[in-house]
């Protein structure tokens, strides 16, 4: 028979279905944002609905994961003590003070896009908000990453692949999310953006990168899985674990319906990005639904799946 | 003086398994039963008849490399000047991240307010025996067996929202007392004491004994050593 | 008021700065207020001071968790108890205490203690009436009580009064024997029986100790425990833990117990015997240590001519003729003609006809498939032992020998501490320095005709029956049969019950066959249970008394030993009882006599007023709580009182009774060893390996009875006949039930957080239960050995029902390699279905977390000695998916 151990831990995940979308929403905030830049610089005035659209998700999805993560803390009344508290060694102190110039600038940003006849000092135009947001988007990105990167005792999370996965993640799901509003909104609303063919030709580069970047989380969560299956022993334990408590929902829903699917949507719909033609635009949103899907199950699996509690072999290892 | 670097070392050969330290600890620390500042692994291995059994006691590392201070987005949990890992509990968001970094399950969260069963108003047979909460009222105390010197130094029972861990019993070591899972061990098999004096009890137990730690590879540097086997090996 | 106070001078803890807010000195220890023992150790110097963080002070007291009776010092802060460690000034378990006690905190502030005296509302009983408890006063309760006494001595059925003890201190002389005799009961039951006795048989009836004994652990070089678990339960438990890391390495150790103890774990030989079976194993030990020359010679003595005759399978004749050494004395071969007894026996006796009798067939190979151990193994550690000669300990343990066929095996055992002579050896097994406690003043002055009568009728539990010898000390008829009782009340039989005071005892629990309890409890028209939890017992209960809890809320003192020093160490009430209590042991009988006298029977309340009287200041109790004070003082008055004769000649020479009260414990002489050799207690003064002792007690019986010792040896259930009877023989194992219906051999274990059954209600328990190898926190698992589990298509963690001749039970399965396959262990405490919220599943519903043992166990006896057979498998069972 197998060696038996017992050890009494406290039961339950630590952190939960909230983090996991604080960490989902963080992630379509920074990627909407950095969407909204670019194409705020450098496509037409015609995107201008999409930025504005993309622009306004980033604030309010990056709070809104915030507002998650505050309702989770234990003992919220004690918020303040981040501020109080100089923590240089934590990533998590550094998030909220990242995140909170984050949330500051994209909200600026925003707030100068949706309401430019309000007038305010020119040190808070939108360019100055803009291209100071954007190396703090990059860096709540690699943080929503690094911070389980950093917990060595989880062996899913402490690998490259993992903050990889989280700048992907971003891309995929703020540029998903802001395209998918934009279209739900387009329907509802019907607002000007001059013809189809030529908006949809623009939106070209942005397909392109969505389809790669699609594909690269592909490769990128195959890569994680190698180096936890052929990791050390915690590793590949750990990613048993998770497989075994998660990897049919992470197949199905991340990859399959998450991933595969709209990647193969998207592929089928790219000759309709050109000249003269218009790609339909229910089947463009159901495929940034579908990556929106796959974004979040991936959070949730490696969120949730990477607590299962470390076999106590590993534990109970005295040298 | 010089600077301090407190650190136990547990002697698996003395240790026979009993769990005094572990009860000892609760009652030292106003610990809710649930949690286990001191625990135990208890291992059985091999198949009858060759099989063996042991028991590792476990406590907070009290790591030299703790990730646990190390994550702590506020501080709360910091080193102390000689060596302890310790906990403020008025500084803590209750994040949990601690938990999350800690590779050895020794931080617990307070997810509701301890000790409910001394805030219980029901009576096993009313009337006839006593509800929780009368016999708490009736000792005048949170629980009716709590430590108030365990309040010195840390919240005396600490409160719904915030993580809680071992201390070394830092309030008694402030006093010139060794842990309390020390006192209580009826096999000796616990040496506390100062690192940085060659002439401490764990001092000489490592110089004369091959120390270990649990889960070495994670770096963090433990200061809770283990010197010689439970049993056969 | 005339109370009697004292005062104490209690140290405080740690530092001067905090002891700067505390009025420690000249503190009242002990107040009379309102009746009730007022005790205040501190004395907050004004209501500003009380908020200061206090440190309190360690008052000393006794720990009785288990049978080790350790002296141990209790924190007290603010009038609360805090925390526990051993009392510094102990020799026996010098300072250092086990798990047991720190768990007695959450004893003490159970909430499920009953609080005050109830009666019981709903005539009907049975497990599932509800008694209808309501709240009555003491006064009510004493009055009612007195009333059931008068009437029984009124209709001359008295004797139909019985006390039942359980856990119990010194003091107990007063409300089980004399009080008991005085009203003119012949049943004063201890639970004694159900606990060890079988154990004490195998000591006297080799050398005539009737007790337990001590074991010279700092010198021995081998420990070959018989289902003795030394570091978690038995009799010496933090002396042993203390001293076994260096035991380990000065000494070989061999643990048989058929599961995986916490000393197995801690041992060099593990044999896990099939459960009854220690007996073929010990004596397959004996005939190699005999067959291999290694028996102690010095101590045994040896052949004429140093040649070792013992050959397997031969009888050795013996007188012999010497033949002469090769042809040296050839000449004068004549002479050498005559007969010379073969074999000089030096401070033993019978070694020759145990030999001949039992030991030349009981090789290992004949006893390896008998008691599942390798013949290999056998002979390894038989070797060992010896080679450790006088410094090997043979450790009997109740394990090998509270079973129906146990009596013999623990002869056996015991004996192999004869063949390697460590009876009363250095690094051997002694036995106890004296102490100078004594008891009650005699009472026969007091007895009336009434109680003359009553005492001249039978004891209640059928002892001294031919098919119950129960010969305790040598004596056929003295010893306790506990667990007959219920059998007795059943049948009425030798007549019916009508009144039983039980006290911290749970015999609906405790005892085998529990179910019979039930019955008999709900049939007897009165019981008067004291205790601290609503027991499975005082749910028959028509007045329930809430107990004070031994260790911090009553007056007493117990004597024993560990570590070769005797002791008398004091019960204290370190704090204001929790509940409205009175000492069950002198207090109750002291109410009860006041209720008697106003009934117009004075001989009890007499016999204390007038026998009585504190050493100290020469008066007579007027009052139960100076009855007590005036008992204790009195009893243990050559600790601490200079006059007395016997003060300071055996041990610590204390100075006054407050001295004696701050140090809690008087600590014997070191013992010294080799005072018994040739001086023994037996028949022989030897130590017997042919037991004359045991001859002479069962002829005895036999003629009281009028049959031979073989029909006594039929009608306790044993196979020997002959001469066998006084030796230690190979009996096999007794087992209830079909092994085809009952496949598995159903067999317990102590637990190391066990307070005997009474912690089951603390979470601490609970929650640290895992520290019982192959146990589980907060469950009763059923440990099976995996093949088992896979054999019978079960899983582990699966709920399994237990079934057996006398009951069911359903508990959880768990897989373990810790037990041989075809046996099923369980840890014996947990199934409560009453006692608290936490130790029960549901209170109300009465539904156990996990299942009691005792309602599988076939209620059986080891009958020579009275005990209850609760090891050795005499249980087998079925085990099937719920």
């Amino acid at each position: 028979m197998d060696t038996e151990l017992i050890l009494t831990l406290q039961r339950g995940v630590i952190w939960d279905e909230r983090v996991v979308g604080d960490l989902f929403l963080g992630g379509v905030g920074v990627g909407a944002f950095l969407f909204a830049f670019l194409l705020w610089r450098f496509a037409e005035e015609r995107y201008l609905p999409l930025v504005k659209v993309a622009a306004t998700i980033a604030p309010v999805s990056v709070s809104a994961g915030l507002g998650l993560l505050f309702w989770k803390l234990g003992n919220k009344l004690n918020v303040h003590q981040m501020m109080l508290n100089i923590s240089p060694t934590s990533v998590m102190w550094w998030g909220a003070i990242i995140q909170g110039a984050f949330v500051a600038l994209s909200a600026l940003f925003a707030f100068r896009l949706l309401f430019p006849q309000v007038s305010l000092p020119r040190v808070l135009s939108a360019s100055v908000a803009g291209f100071l947001g954007v190396p703090f988007a990059v860096a709540v990105g690699i943080y929503h990453g690094l911070l389980l990167a950093v917990l060595t005792s989880h062996p899913l999370w402490a690998s490259g692949p993992m903050i990889v996965t989280s700048v992907l993640l971003f891309t995929v799901t703020g540029v998903a999310a802001s395209v998918l509003v934009y279209l739900a909104l387009r329907a509802a609303v019907r607002f000007e953006t001059g013809p189809s063919d030529i908006f949809a030709q623009g939106l070209k580069p942005v397909a392109l990168v969505l389809l790669a970047s699609a594909a690269l989380l592909l490769v990128t969560l195959f890569a994680w899985w190698v180096d936890l299956r052929f990791g050390s022993v915690p590793a590949r334990l750990a990613l048993q674990a998770m497989l075994a408590e998660h990897g049919i929902v992470l197949a199905v829903f991340g990859i399959g319906f998450g991933l595969l699917v709209p990647i193969v949507i998207g592929i089928s719909l790219l000759p309709h990005f050109g000249a003269g033609r218009t790609p339909s635009a229910a089947l463009v949103g159901l495929a940034c639904l579908l990556l929106l899907v796959g974004g979040f199950t991936i959070r949730y699996a490696a969120v949730i799946g990477g607590q299962l509690p470390t076999p106590l072999s590993v534990m109970a290892t005295l040298s | 003086m010089a600077k301090k670097r407190y650190a136990m070392v547990i002697d698996l050969h003395r240790c026979v398994g009993c769990a005094a330290c572990d009860i000892a600890c609760k009652a030292e620390n106003n610990v809710p039963v649930e949690f286990h500042w001191s625990n135990h692994i208890v291992e059985t291995r091999g198949t009858f008849p060759n099989t063996t059994f042991r028991y590792i006691p476990t406590l907070c590392n009290h790591c030299e490399n703790a990730p646990c201070v190390t994550n702590c987005p506020t501080t709360a949990m910091y080193k102390a000047e000689n060596g302890m890992t310790l906990h403020d509990a008025n500084k803590c968001i209750g994040c949990r991240l601690c938990q999350l970094a800690c590779p050895y399950g020794v931080i617990f969260f307070n997810k509701d307010t301890p000790h409910a069963n001394y805030r219980d108003s029901q009576a096993a047979i009313p009337g006839a025996t006593f509800s929780g909460r009368e016999m708490a009222e009736r000792t005048q105390a949170p629980l009716p067996y709590y430590n108030p010197a365990r309040a010195e130094t840390y919240a005396g029972v600490r409160p719904r929202g915030v993580v809680e861990k071992c201390t070394f019993c830092d309030h008694k070591v402030a006093v010139g007392e060794d842990p309390a899972c020390v006192t209580a061990c009826p096999a000796d098999a616990r040496l506390f004491g100062d690192l940085n004096d060659p002439e401490s009890k764990p001092a000489k137990a490592l110089a004369r004994h091959r120390p270990r730690v649990l889960q070495r590879d994670k770096g963090t540097q433990p200061h809770v050593f283990y010197i010689r086997e439970y049993g056969k090996a | 008021m005339t109370a009697i106070s004292m005062t104490a001078h209690i140290e405080p803890v740690i530092d001067a700065s905090r002891r700067s807010v505390l009025k420690a000195a000249g503190t009242a220890l002990f107040a009379s207020a309102n009746g009730l023992p007022a005790l205040s150790l501190l004395t907050p110097t004004d209501a500003h001071a009380s908020k200061a963080p206090a440190t309190g002070t360690w008052v000393a007291t006794t720990c009785q968790g288990c049978t080790s009776w350790c002296p141990v010092q209790v924190r007290v802060v603010d009038g609360r108890a805090i925390h526990l460690r051993g009392n510094p000034e102990a020799k026996g378990n010098h300072g250092k205490i086990c798990p047991r006690p720190h768990l007695a905190l959450q004893q003490v502030y159970d909430p499920d203690r009953v609080r005050q005296p109830l009666k019981r509302t709903n005539p009907k009983k049975g497990r599932n009436e509800d008694p209808g408890f309501v709240p009555i006063s003491w006064d009510e309760a004493m009055d009612t009580i007195a009333d059931r006494i008068m009437e029984l001595r009124r209709n001359g059925e008295i004797h139909k009064y019985a006390l039942l003890r359980g856990r119990y201190t010194a003091l107990n002389d007063i409300l089980y024997d004399k009080f008991t005799k005085l009203l003119g009961s012949p049943n004063n039951i201890s639970h004694s029986s159900i606990c060890a006795e079988a154990e004490k048989f195998g000591a006297f009836y080799t050398e005539g100790y009737w007790n337990y004994r001590d074991y010279d652990l700092e010198e021995a070089r081998y420990i070959l425990c018989w289902g003795a678990d030394p570091v978690a339960s038995n009799r010496m438990v933090p002396h042993a833990i203390n001293f076994w890391g260096g035991v380990r390495d000065q000494a070989n150790i061999a643990v048989i117990d058929p599961r995986l103890s916490a000393t197995a774990a801690k041992a060099n030989e593990w044999l896990p015997v099939i459960p009854g079976e220690d007996g073929a194993l010990a004596l397959a030990i004996a005939h190699v240590i005999l067959v291999e020359g290694v028996w102690n010679k010095s101590f045994v003595g040896d052949f004429v001519d140093g040649k070792n005759r013992f050959v397997p399978g031969r009888e050795i004749e013996p007188l012999q003729t010497l033949a002469s050494a090769a042809g040296a004395t050839a000449t004068n071969g004549a002479s050498n003609a005559v007969p010379v007894p073969i074999f000089t026996e030096k401070h033993t006796h019978g070694l020759l006809a145990w030999w001949n009798l039992e030991l030349k067939d009981r090789t290992p190979e004949w006893a390896e498939p008998i008691c599942g151990i390798p013949a290999a193994q056998i002979r390894r550690v038989a070797l060992d032992f010896a080679a450790a000669g006088s410094r090997a300990i043979s450790w009997l343990s109740p394990g090998a020998s509270m079973q129906v066929r146990g009596a013999y095996a623990a002869m056996a055992a015991h004996a192999l501490n004869g063949l390697v002579g460590s009876v009363d050896a250095r690094g051997g097994v002694v036995t106890h320095a004296p102490t100078v406690t004594r008891s009650a003043p005699a009472h026969d002055a007091y007895l009336d005709d009434i109680a003359k009568e009553g005492l001249k009728r039978p004891k209640i539990d059928h002892r001294g029956r031919l098919e119950f010898p129960a010969m305790a000390s040598g004596r056929p008829g003295s010893g306790v049969v506990t667990n007959r009782v219920a059998d007795a009340m059943l049948a009425n039989d030798p007549y019916d019950l009508k009144l039983i005071i039980a006290y911290w005892s749970n015999f609906a629990f405790s005892c085998t066959g529990a179910q019979r309890w039930d019955e008999a409890l709900s049939k007897l028209p009165f019981l008067v249970h004291i205790t601290t939890n609503a027991s499975e017992t005082t749910m028959f209960a028509d007045i329930v008394l809430p107990a004070p809890h031994q260790l911090f809320e009553r007056w007493g003192y117990v004597n024993n030993k560990q570590n070769l020093h005797s002791y008398t160490t004091l019960n204290v009430p370190v704090i204001k009882p929790v509940a409205d209590v009175r000492n069950e042991e002198t207090e109750v009988p002291w109410l009860l006599a006041e209720k008697l006298a106003e009934r117009g029977f004075d001989k009890p309340l007499r016999y204390f007023k007038e026998m009585f009287k504190d050493p100290e200041t020469g008066q007579a109790p007027t009052t139960a709580q100076e009855f007590t004070l005036c008992h204790l003082k009195a009893s243990t008055r050559a600790c601490w009182d200079k006059t007395d004769p016997n003060w300071g000649k055996h041990g610590d020479a204390i100075d006054g009774w407050e001295a004696f009260v701050r140090k809690g414990v008087w600590n014997s002489k070191r013992f010294s060893h080799g005072q018994r050799v040739d001086r023994f207690p037996t028949v022989t003064k030897k130590f017997e390996f042919y037991s004359s002792t045991l001859k002479k007690a069962l002829e005895e019986h036999a003629a009281k009875h009028k049959v031979t010792v073989d029909d006594v040896m039929e009608a306790t259930k044993y196979v020997g006949r002959g001469e066998l009877a006084f030796v230690p023989h190979f009996e096999p194992a007794l087992r209830h039930g079909d092994p085809r219906e009952f496949p598995f051999i159903f067999f317990e274990h102590r637990s190391r957080l066990n307070r005997e059954g009474r912690s089951q209600n603390c979470t601490w328990y609970q929650a640290h239960k895992n520290c019982d190898p192959g146990d589980e926190n907060w469950d009763d698992v059923l440990k099976m050995n995996p093949a088992d589990v896979a054999r019978l298509g079960l899983r582990n963690g699966d709920l399994v029902r237990v079934t057996s001749l006398q009951g069911s039970i359903v508990v959880r399965l768990k897989a373990w390699e810790g037990v041989r396959p075809g046996t099923v262990a369980k840890c014996y405490g947990q199934g409560h279905w009453a006692y608290g919220r936490v130790a029960t599943k549901d209170f109300a519903r009465r539904l156990p977390r996990g299942g009691n043992n005792n309602e599988l166990h076939v209620a059986d006896y080891e009958r020579l000695s009275g005990s209850t057979a609760r090891h050795g498998g005499l249980t087998r069972v079925r085990v099937e998916r719920v």
